[in-house]
């Protein structure tokens, strides 16, 4: 094996490949697929279907620049609530929503149940007198925290 | 043309290689897991090969496909990370994810083409990256595609990287990167 190593070593670039930081970038980042992809699918499919519209357009609606739009697109973005509302408007579109909720009578508490709940969610009790507090609740609704 | 590293076991020297082509500013690598990784490319391949996810082989929308793309790279891409990280444990080898390219092949030549991706029975999947093999723990990426087609002369893209498999082996083989020991164990134990 020694032999295949002196051989490689005589053509190896002496730059290595930089896949190992942006790979380390990835993975402490699943907000990238998991949000920040499904927001910039939904910007393109919104550019693709309306002919007045392209990245350049976008960009002057925002007042941001085309690179900035570029990175948005390509799903690489940890885009601001003011971003997404922005974007949203200039496209009139949604690009996120949020679950129904309704509260419940005091001292009752209520839960927000959208299709797939996470590994654990808040549940908010009313207090009385108005004030309201939070746990936090496992899918099967024991409490872990509060 | 060059060799890049991705990672090295440094006192033998097995691991993983990358080709870099000239012209390209990325080893293959680095290189296919940005595209993989990139939202707006993922859609415009996919716009633009629409007629290849309506098929016998895929029968998937544009937005699912654009999912499972997404997340067999982060799978491959942590798989790999993996073996980076923690180094290749007992019995642990890059063989377990690069496979011969052609699946019925029984032999085991001194530059295999190889194959890496997520290992499924119930779907196909759409990643690979190609590969020379020069022993169980040393392979060298010579590129990668979005494979939409169930052969690999079916699609342009999947037939330019025969080419690249071939046009690596004569790299390796001009600057003299083989394993025979391995090739010699190999048969010794079949």
């Amino acid at each position: 094996m020694n032999n295949l190593k002196n051989d490689i070593n005589k053509i190896i670039s002496k730059q290595p490949s930089n896949w190992k930081e942006k790979a380390k970038l990835r993975k402490n980042s699943p907000w990238l697929r998991e949000y920040s992809s499904e927001i910039a699918r939904r910007i393109l499919a919104s550019i693709e279907k309306n002919e007045e519209l392209n990245q350049t357009k976008l960009a002057e609606l925002l007042s941001v620049s085309s690179q900035q739009v570029s990175k948005i697109v390509q799903g690489h973005e940890n885009l601001t609530l003011e971003t997404i509302y922005k974007i949203s408007k200039a496209l009139r579109i949604q690009l996120i929503t949020f679950p129904e909720y309704k509260y419940s009578s005091i001292g009752q508490s209520y839960s927000i149940t959208p299709k797939e709940l996470p590994p654990y969610f808040m549940e908010m009790k009313v207090m009385k007198g108005g004030g309201v507090s939070y746990d936090n609740v496992q899918n099967d609704s024991q409490k872990v925290a509060s | 043309m060059e060799l890049k590293s991705i990672f090295v076991d440094e006192d033998s020297g097995e691991g993983l290689y990358s080709m870099q082509y000239d012209g390209e500013n990325l080893d293959e690598f680095e290189r296919l897991l940005d595209l993989w990784n990139d939202t707006q490319y993922l859609s415009t391949y996919l716009l633009n090969n629409s007629k290849f996810l309506n098929t016998p082989y895929f029968r998937i929308s544009h937005n699912d496909a654009m999912t499972k793309i997404l997340e067999e790279a982060e799978e491959l891409e942590n798989i790999i990370y993996g073996y980076c990280e923690k180094g290749f444990g007992e019995g642990e080898n890059l063989q377990m994810i690069f496979k011969q390219l052609e699946n019925k092949d029984t032999k085991m030549p001194v530059y295999q083409f190889s194959k890496a991706k997520i290992d499924s029975r119930k779907f196909p999947r759409f990643l690979r990256f190609y590969a020379i093999r020069i022993s169980e723990n040393t392979y060298i990426i010579t590129g990668g595609a979005i494979k939409l087609s169930l052969y690999m002369s079916e699609h342009e893209d999947t037939k330019r990287e025969l080419e690249k498999l071939e046009l690596s082996k004569k790299f390796l083989i001009d600057n003299e990167i083989s394993n025979l020991d391995d090739i010699n164990y190999y048969y010794e134990q079949s």
